[in-house]
């Protein structure tokens, strides 16, 4: 039984992978200046998966060990089970319409459907879901204003700057340049970060003492892997459409894009205000298509703000649907 | 892959020197057969000058290939390609029809139309100067176009002279005239370098910073 239930844990690591793989947006900004074609970038982005989660140490301590409920979801198998059933759903049908979702939307999602059907309680002070909420709503604005005045403040010099179109294709070529390593470093990290959440239930088990540093990042390997290959499989869809459907990018523009959601996120991250890294890439989006003057695809923008409200709904239900099929399997 | 990565400004610049090189084309063209039909001696410069476009034609397809034309300055550049070789072609016109009708226009008329070229010949250095200007300065560029509606304006109006009066005494164009078949392949061809000036503006428009609203 116990066997099983590795395999399965296993299993259910490279799936998450994959899910998570199928909505990673961290390329959309150079597939939509045409820097890289979808193809180019999707293989590019593989790569960079499977490298970085391998090469950046694992931090999965807390992973499983939420802070916005009273349940201990690693407690119980049916329980990670059920979790990542859900949020692997959620991810990949997501994808498959070409929406990126934020997965730790999907998470608290599950994690508040799981909390209901174990009696246990929601932890809604700030240091619980209280500080989810703010990200929630913090994040999308702070993306859409900084990169708003960001692209403004840019097309003010390059008016200055640019006489010709040499000088436009020299900057587009500049900017593009920097847009593709600035999207490598970021693919390379959240590669390491994503991973994380996939194979916290599998990592301790590699973790023997006496074991090669190879053998104890095997679990990152296998989640980069499941990472890479769902980017290839279903995550062009997502590039394609935050790319090239919701608005009109210029390299500077897709350049200021990245900027902003690096700059937030590291900012975020030294002052310790919880932040979303998918919220603010897509409200940057937004906020540079506004900020360049070019037309912004609204229904586009409909769609996903709608899928973001509707994810952590989604994904609870179906995370209680998921516990009691387990459960009726298991028993 | 390897383009896509690294190869992009590369192809750019050569882009750039193609597409100015070929914008020259039409001056050189119609300067070298203002000359051999001036002087009657026979030019191997126009067979050069087609050949080069030729050769800088398949060229400019083969780099534009390379890139991703399917972002708006990829396309748009394309599009300027398009607008020039329209020059590029009907100018051979022009050589077909004057070397089949020379015999049957009267001299008069022929010395006239001749005279014609060498106008469009700097009409076409005019071009290659808008393209020029495109890439290097935008204001350049548009006082360029300024000076190729002028000077188009011109010439189409001394090719408005070669009508006839029906018996309404109303002037038409007989289409199935030669100095009228040949008048229009001219017309025809200020045109297109018109275009090309036109499409320059629209690039202008819709890549500089701070041109919005000039066409």
């Amino acid at each position: 039984m116990a066997d099983l239930i590795l395999i399965i844990m296993v299993i259910a690591a490279i799936v998450l992978s994959f899910a998570i793989g199928t909505n990673d947006e961290t390329f959309a900004p150079v597939v939509g200046v045409k820097r890289l074609s979808v193809k180019t970038a999707v293989i590019l982005g593989a790569v960079v998966a499977v490298v970085g989660s391998f090469v950046l140490a694992p931090n999965v301590s807390d992973t499983l060990n939420n802070d916005v409920s009273t349940l201990q979801i690693s407690a119980e198998p049916l329980l990670i089970f059920a979790l990542f059933a859900s949020m692997a759903v959620c991810l990949i049908l997501a994808s498959v319409f070409g929406l990126p979702i934020s997965s730790t939307e999907a998470m608290i999602g599950s994690i508040i459907g799981l909390t209901l059907i174990s009696y246990e309680k929601m932890i809604w002070s700030w240091g619980g879901m209280g500080h989810i909420f703010f990200t929630w709503i913090f994040s999308p604005i702070l993306g859409f204003v900084s990169s708003l005045f960001l692209m403004k403040l840019t097309h003010k010099i390059l008016s200055k700057r640019i006489k010709g179109f040499r000088n436009l294709e020299t900057s587009n070529a500049i900017s593009g340049s920097f847009l593709l390593i600035m999207v490598v470093v970021a693919g390379f990290s959240r590669a390491g970060n994503d991973i994380s959440n996939a194979i916290a239930p599998i990592y301790p088990l590699f973790q023997e003492s006496g074991s090669s540093i190879f053998y104890q990042r095997l679990p990152m390997l296998i989640g980069g892997a499941g990472l890479g290959l769902g980017l290839i499989v279903i995550g062009w869809r997502v590039l394609k459409n935050l790319g090239n459907n919701v608005v009109e990018l210029t390299p500077e523009s897709a350049f200021i894009v990245q900027t902003t959601s690096a700059i937030i996120t590291l900012v975020a991250t030294i002052l310790g205000i919880p932040v979303s890294g998918t919220m603010i890439l897509v409200a940057s989006f937004i906020g540079a298509g506004y900020g360049s003057k070019k037309p912004v695809n609204l229904k586009s923008v409909r769609v996903i703000t709608l899928f973001i409200f509707l994810t952590p709904i989604f994904s609870g239900v179906c995370a209680i649907g998921f516990y009691y099929i387990l459960r009726g399997v298991f028993a | 892959m390897f383009n896509e990565l690294f190869g992009r400004r590369t192809i750019d610049k050569k882009i750039e020197k193609k597409l100015v090189k070929l914008s020259l084309i039409p001056s050189k063209y119609f300067e070298a057969l203002y000359i051999e039909r001036s002087t009657d001696i026979p030019s191997h410069l126009l067979d050069l000058c087609e050949r080069e476009e030729r050769e800088l034609r398949g060229e400019l397809l083969i780099l534009q290939k390379q890139g991703i034309v399917d972002t708006k300055i990829e396309v748009e550049k394309y599009g300027l390609f398009e607008r020039i070789i329209d020059a590029t072609s009907v100018m051979k016109v022009v050589r077909l029809l004057m070397t089949e009708y020379k015999d049957q226009i009267q001299k008069e008329v022929y010395k006239e139309l001749v005279k014609i070229l060498k106008n469009v010949s700097e009409l076409g250095r005019v071009m290659h100067q808008t393209v020029e200007g495109l890439y290097r300065n935008y204001d350049e560029a548009i006082e360029n176009v300024k000076k190729l509606t002028e000077s188009s304006k011109k010439i189409i109006a001394n090719l408005t002279k070669f009508k006839f009066y029906n018996g309404e005494e109303v002037a038409r164009f007989d289409l199935e005239d030669p100095k009228v078949q040949i008048g229009t392949a001219i017309r025809e061809s200020v045109q297109s370098m018109l275009t090309v000036g036109e499409k320059i503006l629209y690039i202008i428009e819709i890549f500089s910073f701070d041109h919005r609203d000039i066409l």
